[in-house]
């Protein structure tokens, strides 16, 4: 399952991100590594905002479909 | 400044370090501001302490070289080396922000961490424990309230004291205390690796550099120039790590260090569980601006409201502009609400300024009609020598008895203020001027403005009275005039419009707006080959190119801000719509949709341009990714927003000194001089070497329809300032048969080309569309970051504007029944090449 | 209006020597530090062509 399948307000616990390195790496610092849960704050035509930690990070459809999550 | 102590104030974007910064230098900023590629990298001088410079880098979130900013400021700490670090972290928001903290500490310099937003963490009900912290990253810890401007200063204090200690006590080769945040095999390669640059490193900074090399980051390793047998071992020890983990060394490093701040913060922080989950006020606000349908109606809203204050008619923008052209920097201004009616005796007495000015214009009219009918009658049969040019003291009555001459005048139908009859190309109104009435109008003096209010004189009018007054010669006052101050002054008066878009910029940027926008646009640009982030450039092009490209900036994606750059001026500016003004006026009077069509024309281009452009090898390939941190919604600071907006506005300013006036004093040095350095008259300007230098180009307009040195040279001077182009053709077309500089102008078209309408919509398309100004040109190329990339720009942008002129005018004239030549074939050739780049399928790149 | 040789008297003069003045400082720091950064930064001083010292000279 990837970030792109949620729905407003689920949560779920990143399992793997994917993608081009340097993307990648700036998720990272973000805080999107293994184990970070994140929740769905808003989604409009498959681009989201997410919660992560404390802050929200806005991502389109592309970036989603990279970052592998699983059930809390 | 050498002994000096530096401190770099670092931090998350959005953790309030301009905010800090502001409040812990004050008014003492003494270094300019450097805005880069959003880089923003400014030096201040802590209050109180004449010593301590504090050196504010950009806001970022790692020391990874993933965007520039974090390039530039890692260099900067890793190798011009601060003496300390004051690390700014959001309290509320603290897990996120420790692991750029966790990194910093790793570089052995001292640090003092600085816990923003206490206030609200507190009001959260939630608790941190600063000591746990301080032990864990060997640094001080302090809780501030930035905004509040609590503690601020306290926190740079221990960071000066901290900084002062290190200098005495250790010096920069003592291995330092630095925290061990990763597990047993990884700190174990890790020694290795420090192991083995000892002695290529400073010893402080070790183990930030044995840590770049165990994530294989690639500058580093090649700074160090380890060796090939050495870095083969070193290898080992990362794949054994990657291995036994299951994952690259990179993410180990990254995942390690959140497990570590997550470990800290089980122990450290104690959150009020009821505000676990629960959407906040900006995410209630995010409900509606990100909404499916309303957003877009919403952001068109607010695009409303920045045009309305920018350029609306009696808007504030301008008003503004009107007081700074006409008033502040041409003939003077009255203050506001100060204004009356005449109260001197005389022939005003009793009118508002206005009116005045309405009656003496028509005055002067009756007057200069009447002399140039007398002149003529009395010089009637004379040869050219003997004729009198200027009034005679003495008038013939006799003569004078007999002259009816016909007054011209009419008034602006938008401002209603009198236009000299010259530049009417209307039925002027027509009375007739005896000479009585001429007496009567001899006695007119221009009205006096401070009898009107209380009136400010401009700088226009004071530098031509002072130059009056020290009695300079005509040829040296045109110079300072027309040629230094009249171009400078142009390119100030754009300042107003240019200070309100930055105003309403700078707000929706501190609220937090700007984020929203760059995400909502996204879906929509990236068909284009753009980035929701590539919008705002363009919005702001329509005021004035040199900030849209600048605007670009903000982009990380390197290929779509390069995209942007190129095209973001194709919206027509504030600047080319007084071309596009003119010309509607002159030729296209029935064509009332040509205005509009002009910015249909430009949004084309941007959007076939980004097509085009996308299939080719230097944009192929998707900008696939979007991420982007929306910042929390809060009332932007009155002092922020104006730092911002101040510090935008005085490049541009700058310019308009070092460019724009060296440039116009040498335009006039070639419109009035010829090649023998002979001053000319006004009427001889084809003698000057502008007209030489004009004629040796015109033949690549010829193809365009206006290939004569006129439009060569008004076409050039355009790149100064596109205005320009109308001022030239004003000035070089005054020989041309007719009676008003419109006339003037309409004659030149026709006498270049059996198609005049035609060749002057040419022109007007060829100016508004190729390369803008100067000062954008020299922006574009700053921004595009290499003198490959800015001709490259520069030339898609010349070709675009040479082939839609080409493709007007000669498409337009074998339309117009005038034939097909070897032009008309190059034209659609050329449109064929076009259509193939817009159509052709897109090469497919992998990411 | 502006026929044949410039007439100088002593304040024209002044004001040509100002703007010389003015012209000479421009061209000279344009020279020296290439075209203007908004950052007020010098070009020159870059490694990289185009790029300016206190901006975008560190990209790679």
């Amino acid at each position: 399952m990837t970030l792109a399948g949620m729905k407003e307000g689920d949560r779920a616990r990143i399992v793997r991100v994917s993608g081009e390195e340097a993307v990648k790496r700036h998720l990272g610092a973000l805080g999107f590594v293994a184990g970070t849960i994140v929740r769905v704050v808003g989604e409009s035509y498959g681009n989201m905002i997410l919660a992560v930690h404390e802050s929200r990070i806005a991502v389109n459809d592309a970036t989603a479909r990279n970052v592998e999550v699983a059930d809390v | 400044m050498s002994k000096s102590i530096k401190i770099a104030l670092a931090g998350n974007p959005n953790s309030g370090k301009t905010t800090l910064f502001n409040a812990l230098t004050g008014s003492e900023q003494y270094v300019g501001n450097w805005p880069g590629v959003t880089v923003e990298k400014k030096d201040g001088i802590l209050s109180g302490h004449k010593d301590v410079v504090i050196q504010d880098l950009p806001g970022i979130y790692s020391l990874s070289p993933y965007s520039i900013e974090e390039k530039v400021s890692r260099r900067f700490l890793v190798e011009e080396g601060p003496d300390a670090i004051l690390n700014i972290v959001d309290g509320t928001n603290i897990e996120r922000n420790l692991y750029f903290s966790t990194q910093l500490a790793e570089l052995g310099l001292p640090m003092v961490m600085a816990v923003n937003m206490m206030d609200v963490v507190k009001k959260n009900g939630d608790k941190i424990d600063f000591e746990k912290i301080a032990k864990a990253l060997r640094c001080e810890v302090v809780g501030i309230s930035a905004l509040k401007n609590e503690g601020g200063m306290e926190a740079a204090e221990k960071v000066v004291e901290m900084a002062k200690k290190a200098v005495v006590e250790k010096g920069p080769g003592k291995l330092p205390d630095v925290p061990h945040v990763f597990s047993g095999s990884v700190e174990h390669a890790i020694a290795h690796i420090e192991e083995s640059i000892q002695g290529k490193v400073p010893l402080r900074s070790i183990r930030w550099y044995a840590i770049k090399v165990f994530e294989r980051d690639r500058e580093i390793i090649k700074k160090l120039e380890i060796g090939v047998g050495e870095m083969k071992h070193i290898e080992e020890h990362i794949r054994d790590c990657e291995k036994e983990l299951g994952d690259d060394a990179e993410s180990i490093i990254t995942s390690q260090r959140y497990d570590f701040i997550k470990k800290l913060m089980d122990k450290s922080l104690a959150l009020n569980e009821t505000r676990k989950d629960k959407a906040t006020l900006s995410d209630k606000i995010d409900k509606f601006v990100t909404h499916r349908i309303l957003a877009l109606p919403i952001f068109i809203l607010s695009l409303c409201v920045m045009w309305f204050l920018a350029v609306a008619e009696h808007g504030p923008g301008t008003v503004l502009t009107d007081w700074a052209n006409d008033g502040f920097l041409a003939d003077g201004w009255h203050v506001p609400f100060t204004t009356h009616e005449c109260r001197a005796e005389g022939k005003y007495k009793g009118m508002e300024f206005e009116d005045a000015q309405g009656e003496f214009a028509k005055q002067d009219a009756s007057k200069s009609a009447w002399e140039e009918a007398y002149l003529e009658k009395i010089n009637e049969g004379k040869s050219d020598d003997d004729k009198v040019e200027e009034m005679p003291e003495e008038i013939d009555e006799k003569v004078a008895a007999t002259i009816v001459a016909k007054g011209v005048f009419v008034e602006d139908e938008e401002t209603g203020e009198p236009i000299a009859k010259e530049d009417n190309e209307d039925e002027p109104d027509l009375w007739d001027v005896d000479f009585a009435a001429y007496k009567e109008a001899s006695e007119w003096e221009e009205p006096d403005p401070s009898q009107f209010g209380v009136w400010v004189p401009g700088l226009g009018a004071l530098i031509t009275d002072a130059l009056d007054k020290a009695g300079v010669s005509d040829t040296v006052k045109s110079l300072v005039v027309d040629g230094a101050w009249g171009g400078v002054a142009t390119v100030l008066g754009f300042v107003p419009v240019i200070f309100i878009v930055f105003i309403f910029l700078a707000f929706l940027e501190d609220c937090g707006y700007m984020a929203r926008v760059a995400f909502i646009m996204d879906r929509l640009l990236r068909r284009f080959g753009l980035s929701g982030k590539s919008f705002i450039p363009m919005l702001i092009g329509k005021g004035c190119g040199v900030p849209a490209v600048m605007a670009a900036r903000a982009i990380e994606n390197e290929r779509a801000r390069r995209m942007t750059v190129i095209l973001a001026t194709f919206v027509p500016c504030g600047a080319k719509t007084v071309i596009i003004a003119m010309f509607a006026a002159l030729f296209f009077r029935e064509q009332w949709y040509v205005a509009a069509l002009m910015d249909v024309i430009g949004i084309a281009i941007i959007i076939l341009g980004g097509i085009a452009l996308k299939k080719t090898r230097f944009f192929a390939g998707e900008a696939s990714s979007f991420v982007l941190e929306l910042p929390a919604y809060h009332m932007p600071t009155v002092s922020g927003v104006w730092h911002h907006t101040w510090n935008r506005l005085k490049g541009y300013v700058l310019k308009a000194g070092l460019i724009i006036f060296p440039a116009c004093v040498v335009l006039w040095f070639v419109m009035h001089f010829d090649w023998s350095l002979n001053l000319l008259a006004d009427e001889e300007i084809e003698k000057s070497i502008l007209h030489d230098l004009g004629s040796w180009i015109a033949w690549m307009f010829e193809p365009l329809g206006f290939g004569s040195w006129q439009g060569a040279a008004a076409s050039v001077s355009a790149e100064i300032a596109k205005e320009q182009a109308t001022a030239t053709l004003g000035l070089v077309a005054a020989n041309m048969d007719g009676a008003t500089t419109g006339s003037h102008i309409q004659a030149l078209f026709a006498s270049v080309s059996d198609f005049p309408k035609l060749a002057a919509l040419s022109f007007m398309v060829f100016n508004l569309f190729v390369p803008p100004c100067m000062v954008a040109i020299a922006v574009t190329f700053r921004e595009m970051g290499s003198q490959k990339w800015g001709w490259f720009a520069v030339g898609f942008q010349l070709f675009v504007g040479y082939v839609l002129a080409l493709s007007v005018y000669r498409i337009g004239v074998l339309v117009a029944g005038g034939g097909f030549g070897i032009w008309t074939a190059l034209a659609f050739v050329l449109d064929a090449f076009c259509l193939w780049a817009i159509f052709r399928p897109g090469k497919k790149v992998e990411c | 209006m502006l026929k044949g040789e410039v007439e100088m008297n002593v304040s024209s003069l002044v004001v040509l020597v100002v703007i010389g003045i003015f012209f000479a400082l421009a061209v000279w720091r344009v020279a020296k530090k290439g075209a203007p950064c908004e950052c007020g930064g010098s070009r020159k001083a870059c490694s990289r062509k185009g790029g300016c010292s206190c901006c975008d000279c560190c990209e790679d």
